[in-house]
């Protein structure tokens, strides 16, 4: 590293190396770092999966759909191509073409990651998180019974009123915030009965998962007042579910007064928002594992490319972007590459496989 | 650390970076029919299998993983200092599913593991479902569920 002080003024400089930029240089070795990354991951998902008979494949368990991930490769494809022009602008010194390129480039990293945030929903809403899966049927049971107790508040209220009563026996305040919970428990208790029948049965396990489904679908219907749509595939399981979600509609309509039913309407039409279809997935929590752990890393290099393109962005739209930049440029556009590239082999392993 | 910024930029050229640049609007058609036929192989999975749908969207990934690296990485136009330094890289990114094959290729042990059990609860569950339509589904379960607590 010193050989330039100690060479002749008039010598050529030294080169030490491979003859390409340092920053370049060490682009790739970074790039080599995260080869073994992802790698890593890759060899851990194949393992997990041939070693996991019934692994969950179809798309109406999985939610995984395919037009997305191919949707979202075509975009990550676009935005390499954008790149490349961008950084070819740069070596003809047009450096308004190459903001254009940089602009179109950041944009469809946008679109990328809007699609994955609406995959990503799905995964919520149908509760396929890790640990959330439920794997056998007890399981699934013993999960809507813990949600339902949830639903209503009326569980956490009741320990908030315990609270209330050992912490400040006889003290100030006290009386008029149990006077209000009691009135509220009053009103949720009527809540509470309307479903208890399912949660004692679900408690006592005299119910079964399909006929469970049924009425948790009839409960739905009765809180919001529209027969709400559910996902079976089954003509046998719609038969089981329906028989269940008739029976229980009937037994609801008889049990509960005009009156409750329009109170439940008004104030209480979206209770069942936390309480999840029960249905059972074999092996779905470490495919939920898997899925976020890569899809995930891949997204947190989509943002860290797209800071990249808003650093030269904001040079391009403020007229400073110059010769200098023009290795950033190759630099990011290698690294942004190599996202498109393990995207190309994510969308197969885990949208087709 | 002794090239200047003007050396610097003038060995990116040297190295060819500029001068032979492919046709990059031609990668992206062939990137582009290669992500369309990976999508018919998987609509067309029913009929050619599950194993063969696998292999062939593999080779196309790794098709398209070379047209990228080759084409928008450039290095196509690099010198020889790419296979000293990806060498190394690619032998320890396959070292570590090379060290985890004996959990893929053997099965050594029994899986007891619950998932085994509601796998074949669910398959009966099926099974049943299709010989006897209408049946409760108690027909199907004979062991009584158990409490949720």
């Amino acid at each position: 590293m010193t050989h330039g002080s100690h060479a002749p003024a008039h010598s050529p400089p030294l080169k030490m190396g491979v003859p390409i930029p340092n920053g370049k240089l060490g682009m790739w070795l970074f790039l080599g770092t995260e080869i073994m990354f992802f790698t890593a991951f890759i060899g851990t998902y194949i393992v997990l999966r041939m070693g996991s008979d019934g692994w969950p494949t179809d798309p109406n368990v999985t939610h995984i759909r395919v037009a997305l991930g191919a949707i979202n490769t075509f975009v990550l494809i676009c935005s390499s191509v954008s790149v490349v022009l961008a950084h070819e602008a740069m070596g003809l010194r047009n450096y308004q073409r190459a903001t254009r390129w940089l602009g179109i480039t950041t944009v469809l990293a946008f679109v990328f990651l809007g699609i994955k945030s609406v995959e990503y929903a799905g995964k919520f809403e149908h509760d396929i998180l890790p640990g959330h899966v439920s794997e056998s049927q007890e399981a699934a049971r013993d999960k809507l019974y813990k949600e339902l107790d949830k639903a209503c508040g009326a569980t956490a209220l009741r320990s908030e009123q315990a609270k209330i009563r050992n912490a400040s026996a006889g003290g100030k305040g006290a009386d008029g915030r149990l006077a209000g919970i009691d009135a509220r428990l009053t009103e949720l208790g009527k809540v509470e009965a309307s479903y208890g029948p399912l949660k004692n049965d679900l408690k006592a396990g005299t119910v079964t998962l399909l006929e469970s489904r049924g009425r948790l679908a009839a409960l739905k219907d009765f809180f919001s007042g529209h027969t709400v749509h559910l996902e079976t595939h089954d003509a046998h399981e719609v038969e089981v579910i329906e028989a269940a979600r008739k029976k229980e509609t009937e037994a609801l309509t008889a049990r509960i007064s005009e009156e409750d039913k329009a109170l439940f309407r008004k104030n209480y039409a979206d209770i069942f928002t936390g309480v999840h279809d029960p249905h059972v997935i074999v092996y779905g929590n470490t495919f939920a594992s898997i899925y976020f752990t890569m899809t995930g890393f891949h997204a947190i290099h989509v943002i860290v490319g797209m800071i990249m393109f808003g650093m030269l962005l904001f040079r391009g739209v403020t007229n400073t972007l110059g010769p200098d930049q023009e290795l950033f440029v190759e630099n990011a556009g290698l690294y942004w590459h190599f996202v498109d590239l393990v995207w190309i082999f994510l969308f197969p392993m885990l949208y087709i496989i | 650390m002794t090239h200047t910024p003007a050396t610097t930029h003038g060995d990116s050229h040297a190295a060819g970076a500029h001068h032979a640049h492919p046709n990059y609007i031609a990668i992206f058609g062939i990137l582009i029919l290669l992500t369309l036929a990976s999508v018919v192989a998987d609509s067309v999975g029913g009929t050619i299998g599950k194993v063969m749908v696998g292999l062939i969207v593999l080779v196309i990934a790794s098709l398209k993983a070379m047209c990228v690296m080759m084409y928008f990485m450039h290095l196509k136009f690099e010198g020889a200092w790419k296979y000293a330094l990806l060498a190394p890289t690619i032998i320890l990114a396959l070292a570590v599913p090379a060290a985890l094959s004996p959990d893929i290729a053997f099965k050594y042990y029994d899986l007891q593991v619950p998932q085994q059990k509601a796998k074949v609860e669910q398959d009966a569950e099926h099974a049943a479902g299709a010989k006897h339509p209408g049946e409760g589904e108690e027909v199907k379960h004979p062991e009584t569920p158990k409490p949720a607590h």
